[in-house]
């Protein structure tokens, strides 16, 4: 996978952004539509709402997308690993594996919302369950991959089991653990978006929220508002994924 | 210090058993050194691992001071060709590894790594990972890291095949220096014929899989890091070389 570092940042970065600017107001100015608004109105109403109750929503989804990764990530990586290592185990959870990993579990979420409510419970369900076997899969390959040498001369040390999945199994993932986090990132926030305009309860409902009601009110500004506020979560998250890797995983950028 | 007798070992492949190892017998006293050389696939890694406790075996009797070999042997040092660095930790935490792993204390484990690694000199590049380090000055982290923990039988396998001519001889230098000052018992499998006349005082030379004992050679001459230069050592070469290719 081609990987964007920020090493670039300044020079790069920086005409990205202007080039990504210029394509949405050519666009804008083309369409000549009040529901297409160009980015310099879309980024005033952006900072307006922002000072009204934009930011709760956003913080609100943002905490939605936080907890069900976190809640995921810890039982996928365990299990990952332990699946990696235990063939015998993994004889038997590769084909229960196999059959729900391809369902799209998005197809659950009536039933989910009908089971757990419309609360915060059914979003951060669904949201994990989805990205807890992205995340399952991708540790799980990783930790079959390890070498068998690299164990052997760990185990000749006189370690055991546990420091094997410590000092060997578990940093030989950690990469790719980061990797698969960072692609169920767009999956998460896609998931959320999805349940947010589905399951909610009115109030400070999320992003998702927002936008289905600017849409339905035809506020097209605030509509763009939220794509933005969407946009800036996307990336921060990212790029705090991407500065992560590099604090956990030094031996990776020499 | 090891003995073997009537040993025999096999791996599945395929789902297939194969032998590996037939009717190995051999002795080695504390204090000796022994190389182990022979045609690929002849079962000397496997009979490396046997004594490591990585591997069971099939039949036999297998000892290591006295006692059946076992895993987790403490004073059993491995050292392997590619494998034995983890590229996530840096060559000091390499280095204290196994003693961490015992559960020595942080002071302990730092004093004992510091002295390893600067009697290799490597200490300046203790925080450099696997990745930034050649080859030569990896595998003297590998056995910095086997001498923290004071072992008295060191098992290599193949430790500097991967090495060019000049930094191969420079370790098996120090591998040399290293034996005659601890006085342990060392296991080198290799094959590389000057390698195995170099640093082994007993010279095994197996046949190919299964695995036997062709010859058994005696070579008293090895010992200083002149040996290299001298007739005896070239002389012995010519007989281990003959010998595999008369037994092949």
């Amino acid at each position: 996978m081609g990987r964007c570092r920020l090493k670039h940042f300044p020079v790069n970065y920086t005409a990205a952004v202007i080039f990504l600017l210029a394509l949405w107001e050519i666009t804008s100015l083309l369409l000549n539509r009040p529901y297409f608004p160009g980015p310099y109105a879309s980024l005033l109403v952006f900072a307006h709402e922002m000072g009204k109750d934009l930011w709760a929503h956003l913080l609100v989804s943002t905490a939605r997308v936080v907890t069900s990764l976190a809640a995921a990530l810890a039982p996928a990586v365990i299990l990952g690993m332990v699946l990696g290592r235990e063939q015998r185990l993994d004889r038997y959870a590769s084909p229960l594996i196999y059959l729900t990993y391809p369902v799209p579990k998005i197809i659950f979420l009536p039933l989910v919302i009908t089971l757990l409510g419309l609360g915060e419970l059914s979003k951060i369900f669904l949201i994990s369950v989805i990205v807890f076997f992205q995340i399952l899969v991708t540790t799980r390959d990783a930790s079959r991959q390890v070498s068998r040498g690299m164990v052997d001369s760990v185990l000749s040390l006189g370690a055991g089991e546990l420091q094997i999945y410590r000092h060997v199994i578990y940093p030989a993932c950690l990469p790719k653990i980061l990797t698969a986090l960072r692609i169920s990132l767009g999956t998460a926030i896609a998931v959320l978006f999805f349940s947010e305009t589905i399951a909610n309860r009115g109030g400070i409902g999320g992003i998702g929220y927002y936008m289905m009601e600017a849409w339905s009110r035809m506020e097209w500004d605030a509509m763009f508002a939220a794509i933005i506020a969407m946009g800036i979560m996307g990336f921060a998250l990212y790029i705090f994924l991407e500065w992560l890797e590099k604090r956990v995983c030094p031996w990776e950028f020499l | 210090m090891i003995r073997v007798s009537g040993l025999e070992a096999a791996y599945v492949n395929n789902n297939a058993q194969v032998l590996a190892l037939s009717d190995v017998s051999f002795t080695l006293e504390k204090g000796q050194t022994c190389a182990i050389i022979g045609p690929s696939g002849c079962g000397k890694s496997t009979l490396l691992y046997i004594l490591a406790g990585l591997l069971r075996h099939a039949a036999g009797e297998v000892a290591v001071n006295g006692e059946p070999v076992r895993p987790k042997r403490k004073e059993t040092a491995l050292i392997l060709q590619d494998y034995g660095l983890l590229p996530w930790k840096t060559a000091l935490q390499n280095t204290s590894l196994g003693l961490e792993i015992r559960g020595h204390s942080r002071k302990e484990v730092l004093e004992t790594a510091e002295e390893a690694m600067t009697d290799l000199g490597i200490w300046e590049f203790r925080d450099h990972f696997p990745a930034q380090l050649s080859g030569g000055q990896r595998q003297r982290v590998a056995i910095a890291r086997s001498l923290t923990l004071k072992p008295d039988l060191f098992l290599m396998d193949e430790p500097f095949s991967s090495l060019d001519a000049l930094t191969r001889e420079s370790l098996q230098n120090t591998l040399l220096d290293f034996w005659k000052k601890k006085n342990s018992t060392m296991v080198l499998v290799t094959h590389s014929i000057e390698e195995a006349v170099f640093l082994g005082q007993r010279i095994i030379i197996f046949t190919a899989g299964p695995g036997r004992i062709l010859q058994t050679l005696e070579n008293g001459a090895m010992g200083d890091a002149g040996y290299r230069t001298k007739p005896q050592f070239h002389d012995c070469c010519s007989r281990v070389r003959g010998i595999i290719e008369r037994g092949l």
